[in-house]
């Protein structure tokens, strides 16, 4: 008994501190994660204007590649050895067309360029709107979509630092929230009434320790779902093949490349690929509905090219890919996973359809952001109720200078300055945060748990300036990146200088309201589509986006102004009874 | 860690520094370990072997992290670290060369 109570709260402890060392970092990149689903074809269809809605009927796979492969070899001289082909998607007629010079071995290239293509212009010359140039992983950080969508989803896979550090960072989150979720489930042993039941206690902490029970209890599942197939995505791709891989095959990498991407090295003689919309005309015949994502040529114009065309076959949840003879444009499997049909390369690919929510439509990705929301405000809850927690048993309520004010006759009595750990043995050398300390943390949290929403609403209002004053796709993404970090220091700094805490947290949800709304009047007056237009050219994505974001800062409006409003009444309150309110 | 509910006697975490860094740096290094090490011995296919090992170490970090922070003796966490990392360097050093 005494081994499982002494268990219970080492797992206690750990699920504490785990999540409050992690708990700003971890929100930042769960809030991000929650707006960044829709990146990639929502958000781009708003982001530019110039994304026609809808695909051109002409818009030709093969021409597009054709067309890209011809700029490819005027702009770098050099053959082209793969390409890779993201088709547009409904919605967003963006694609792209990534082409890889050839390696000298005859293995796939990393070096190359990626052309953004207007399939709603077709596939003529003009439909090229854009290019990067670099390697793989400068290709996939540069301009996949737009700016805006650019700036989203590097912010959350790797909070725009460098490579790899940046994914090892946001791994290292994906396991902690894999402990924090696990240890969660061992400590709240009544899970379903917590579920079930949604109490509002008296009292600031306990309300964040209920509102935090009741979210960890419904976001169990899809928190641990997002802390693995989180840790999957960082750590797979920059350590973990890599380094399983080199060793798994005795040090050969061509060799462990072939067999994992299952495409031999290619034949040095030069044979022109097959069509590849009769190849795409293949497809459809053998998965009526099939989606395409993309298209891979692998060995381009070789003898032993290979043609793999990847997408969901009608209510799939994970991708499955249909191989192709490259030379011949013979069909040659239809493939689950990576490489084969194993079962394990299967469930790889379906855990990361699942983390981004890709599969099922908009009401999947609009389920996803409300449960990114939620597990984001789950990480803040646990952090406020640890801090409110530990403040109080330091030094009262956390920051108040009453509570610091009783905590200092007590240290003194016992020889120690104010700041000894809570409970520890007169003797014990004060090292943990003063209540000062906690009542510093409990605005930064306050500070980052609104400035991360006014830094993603400012940059929402400010894209189309941006893409306004900017021509360069990636001098605009830098400076959408200047504006969030600016105005998250911006909100931090506000929220530890300014009093009362709970009025500075109202004027910035205020500010969040008003960015919100901003990015709505921005982009009809410089881009000259208000939602009214995108409703009458049934631009549903585009119209849904302008709607969230109304509504968002309707809502957020008046609950930072009510919350505004609240602390100046209870400033007043406590000094007319002398007290000093934080 | 906490320690101070528990009394001067006995606390939640014993040798805390210690077995923090066994939970946060060694197990990290551990889990890469076992990891790499299981794509040489794994029984399954080729590409399985690669896969099958990247699909568990979270697994594997999470486990040595929990085992770490509440093993009884922090000794007990020493060995079985010391053991999965000279086992899977020894098996690594062997398969390269």
């Amino acid at each position: 008994m005494a081994r499982t109570s002494r268990a219970f709260r080492q797992m206690h402890a750990i699920h504490a501190w785990t999540g409050a060392v992690t708990a700003l970092a971890l929100y930042v990149v769960m809030l991000t994660g929650a707006v960044a689903v829709f990146a990639r074809h929502d958000l781009a269809a708003w982001a530019d204007p110039a994304v026609n809605a809808e695909t051109d009927p002409g818009f030709s796979a093969e021409r597009a590649l054709r067309l890209s492969i011809a700029r490819f070899q005027a702009e770098t001289g050099a053959p082209a050895g793969s390409a890779i082909l993201f088709f547009p998607q409904p919605g967003a007629a963006r694609a792209h067309v990534s082409i890889m010079a050839a390696a000298e071995d005859g293995a796939a290239g990393h070096d190359g360029v990626d052309y953004r293509l207007d399939a709603g212009r077709g596939t003529d010359a003009s439909a090229v709107v854009g290019r990067a140039a670099g390697d793989t992983e400068r290709l996939y950080q540069t301009d996949w979509t737009t700016p805006l969508g650019s700036f989203l989803v590097h912010l959350h896979t790797d909070l725009w630092l460098p490579p790899p550090w940046g994914r090892y960072l946001t791994g290292l989150l994906g396991l902690t929230l894999l402990i924090s979720a696990l240890s969660g489930l061992v400590i709240h042993r009544r899970l379903l009434r917590d579920a079930l039941l949604l109490r509002w206690p008296r009292g600031r902490s306990a309300r964040w320790r209920e509102a935090h029970k009741s979210v960890g209890a419904w976001g169990l599942l899809f928190n641990l779902m997002i802390g693995l197939t989180g840790t999957l995505l960082s750590f797979a791709a920059a350590l973990l093949l890599p380094i399983v891989a080199v060793i798994g095959f005795g040090g050969d990498v061509a060799e462990a490349e072939r067999v994992f991407v299952g495409i031999p090295p290619a034949a040095g003689v030069e044979r022109p690929t097959a069509d590849l919309d009769r190849l795409m005309a293949d497809v459809s015949t053998r998965s009526p509905g099939f989606r395409p994502a993309f298209l891979h040529v692998h060995h381009l114009d070789d003898a032993a090219a290979v043609v793999d065309v990847t997408g969901f076959d009608r209510g799939a949840v994970s991708q499955a890919k249909y191989r192709f003879d490259g030379a011949t444009g013979a069909f040659r499997s239809r493939l689950d996973g990576l490489a084969d049909d194993a079962a394990l390369s299967k469930t790889l690919a379906m855990l990361l359809s699942l983390h981004f929510g890709n599969f099922g439509g908009g009401l999947v990705k609009a389920a996803w952001a409300l449960l990114g929301v939620a597990s984001a405000g789950l990480v803040l809850s646990g952090l406020m109720s640890w801090v409110e927690r530990r403040g109080r048993l330091v030094a009262g309520p956390v920051g108040s200078a009453a509570g610091a004010r009783l905590a200092a006759p007590l240290a003194a009595q016992a020889g120690k300055p104010a700041g000894r750990r809570a409970g520890a043995p007169a003797g014990t050398p004060g090292r943990a945060p003063s209540g000062r300390g906690y009542g510093l943390l409990a605005r930064l949290a306050g500070g980052v748990g609104v400035g991360v929403p006014l830094g993603l609403a400012g940059v929402m209002a400010a894209a189309h300036p941006m893409a306004a004053l900017t021509p360069s796709s990636a001098a605009a993404t830098g400076a959408l990146t200047l504006v969030f970090w600016s105005l998250v220091a911006l909100a931090c700094a506000l929220a530890i200088a300014l009093r009362p805490l709970a009025s500075v947290l109202g004027g910035l949800l205020t500010a969040v309201a008003i960015c919100l709304l901003a990015a709505v009047v921005a982009r009809g007056f410089l881009a000259g589509v208000w939602p009214w237009h995108s409703l009458a050219e049934a631009r549903w994505s585009v119209v849904m986006t302008d709607l969230v974001l109304v509504g968002l800062s309707g809502g957020l409006a008046w609950a930072g102004l009510r919350l505004a409003r609240l602390g100046l009444a209870r400033r007043a309150a406590g000094e007319r009874a002398g007290a000093v309110v934080p | 860690m906490a320690t101070a509910d528990q009394g001067p006697t006995r606390p939640l975490f014993p040798r805390r520094r210690l077995r923090l860094a066994l939970a946060v740096p060694g197990a990290l290094v551990a889990a890469l370990a076992v990891t790499a090490g299981l794509s040489l011995y794994a029984p399954v296919g080729q590409v399985d072997r690669i896969l099958l090992p990247v699909i568990l170490f979270p697994f594997l970090f999470v486990g040595l992290f929990f085992f770490a922070l509440m093993a009884p003796r922090v000794r007990w966490v020493g060995l079985v670290f010391a053991l999965l990392i000279l086992g899977h360097g020894a098996l690594i050093a062997r398969g390269l060369g």
